[in-house]
C-alpha cells in the first residue's frame, strides 16, 4: 500500500478558463485575438453575429441563397481582413458594412443578369406566420434606399449613427430616410391594421 | 397619431423581422477559416544595427558637412569660422605650390598666406592675381560664390563690429 500511495498521482488537465474568458470578452477583443490568429475568438465573433448579419443579408437580397453566400462571404473576408482592421473602430460596424457591400453586389449581379428571385423570404419563429408575412411583405416591396435603412434599424437594430457608417450615408439622410420607409410600411399596412 | 404608428411599425420590424442563421453556416464558415493559410501576425523587430547605422550616417554626412565648409575660400577675418580662414590660406597656399594638387590636407592647412597675391583695396576675386585668380576661376561654382561672398563681407563685417563696439552706431529708438 505504501508502495502504491508512493505512485506519482496522473497530473490532471488544469481546466480550460479560455472559453469563459471568450464569452465574456468584447467585440474589439475577439477582434484584436482573432487577428493574431485565435481561431477560437473568430468563431465566437461568428456566432455573436450570424443571425443579426444573416437577417441583414436576406432583407436587402430577398433570398436566403444569397443571404447566405453573403453571410459566409462577409465573415471569410472578414477573418482575411481582420490584419488590416483598425482597432479603433467598432467591429459591428464594420462586419456589417462588409455584408452590406456583399449584398448589393449581390443585387448589382442580378441586375446585371436579370436573375429572378424565387424564394420566399425567411420568416422569424415568435409572431403569427399571416401577420409577419404581410410586413415582411410590405418591406420586401419598399424601394431598396429606403429598406436597407428600415432593415438596419429597426430590424437589426442599429442606432441611427451607426446605421449611417454602415451604409455610409450622412445621419440626416438615415434619419429622413427611416421616416419615409416607417410611413410607407404604415400606409400599406393600413386596411389591415384598420379593424 | 404617425409617431405612434410609425413605433409601432419599427416594434413589430423589430419583433417578427429578425431571421435565424441556418445551422450549417457557422461550420462552412469555420471550415474555410481554417482552411485558410494565416501567417501569425508577429510583431516586427528592428534590426539591433539599425539605430548604429543610423548614427554613423549621420555622422559621415556631418563629418562632410564640416570637411566641405573647412575647405571653402574665404578670407581670415571670419569671426565664426576658423575653418574657413584655413581654407583660404590653403587654397592659397595650393596656389603658391602650382597647383598643388598632390599636397595634403595637413601641408595645406600650415602653409602660410600668400599675401602678395591679394591685392588691397580690392574686393572677391579681384583681388586676386595670376595662379590664384585662375585657380578660384576653375574652382566649382558654389565655392566661386561661396569665396566671392565671403570676400565681401571680410571688409565690412569687422569695421561694423568697430564702430559697433566703439558705440557710435546706436540702436534706433
Amino acid at each position: 500500500v505504501q508502495d502504491v500511495l508512493a505512485l506519482p498521482l496522473p497530473s490532471i488537465a488544469a481546466p480550460r478558463t479560455y472559453d469563459a474568458r471568450v464569452q465574456i470578452a468584447s467585440d474589439e477583443a475577439l477582434a484584436r485575438r482573432a487577428a493574431e490568429g485565435d481561431e477560437a475568438a473568430f468563431e465566437e465573433l461568428v456566432v455573436r453575429y450570424q443571425d443579426r448579419l444573416y437577417t441583414l443579408a436576406l432583407r436587402i437580397t430577398l433570398s436566403d441563397a444569397d443571404a447566405y453566400d453573403c453571410v459566409q462571404e462577409a465573415l471569410v473576408s472578414a477573418w482575411r481582413g481582420l490584419g488590416g482592421f483598425r482597432h479603433d473602430a467598432r467591429f459591428s460596424t464594420w462586419i456589417h458594412r462588409i455584408v452590406v457591400r456583399k449584398a448589393y453586389d449581390v443585387l448589382d449581379r442580378r441586375r446585371r443578369t436579370a436573375e429572378p428571385v424565387d424564394e420566399v423570404p425567411a420568416t422569424s419563429v415568435d409572431s403569427p406566420a399571416d401577420a409577419r408575412m404581410d410586413l415582411l411583405e410590405a418591406l420586401g416591396r419598399l424601394e431598396l434606399e429606403f429598406r436597407v435603412v428600415a432593415v438596419a434599424c429597426d430590424v437589426v437594430g442599429l442606432s441611427m449613427d451607426e446605421a449611417a457608417l454602415v451604409l455610409d450615408l450622412p445621419a440626416g439622410t438615415v434619419k429622413s430616410r427611416l421616416h419615409r420607409a416607417r410611413a410607407r410600411l404604415a400606409e400599406t399596412l393600413q386596411p389591415e391594421a384598420a379593424p | 397619431v404617425n409617431g405612434e404608428r410609425h413605433d409601432e411599425i419599427a416594434a413589430r420590424l423589430r419583433r417578427e423581422g429578425g431571421a435565424t442563421a441556418p445551422d450549417r453556416l457557422r461550420a462552412d464558415v469555420m471550415a474555410q477559416v481554417r482552411a485558410e493559410p494565416r501567417p501569425r501576425r508577429l510583431p516586427r523587430r528592428r534590426a539591433p544595427w539599425r539605430p548604429l547605422a543610423t548614427l554613423a550616417a549621420a555622422a559621415c554626412l556631418l563629418a562632410a558637412a564640416v570637411l566641405g565648409i573647412s575647405r571653402l575660400p574665404g578670407g581670415s577675418a571670419s569671426s565664426s569660422s576658423g575653418g574657413a580662414s584655413t581654407g583660404v590660406a590653403g587654397l592659397e597656399a595650393r596656389q603658391s605650390a602650382g597647383g598643388g594638387s598632390g599636397a595634403s590636407l595637413g601641408a595645406v592647412r600650415t602653409a602660410a598666406p600668400a599675401p602678395s597675391r591679394v591685392v588691397p583695396g580690392r574686393t572677391g576675386s579681384q583681388s586676386l592675381q595670376g595662379s590664384a585668380a585662375g585657380a578660384l576661376r576653375q574652382a566649382p561654382l558654389p565655392l566661386r560664390a561661396a569665396y566671392e561672398a565671403r570676400a565681401r563681407l571680410a571688409a565690412p563685417l569687422p569695421k561694423a563690429f568697430e564702430l559697433l563696439s566703439t558705440g557710435h552706431v546706436r540702436g534706433g529708438r
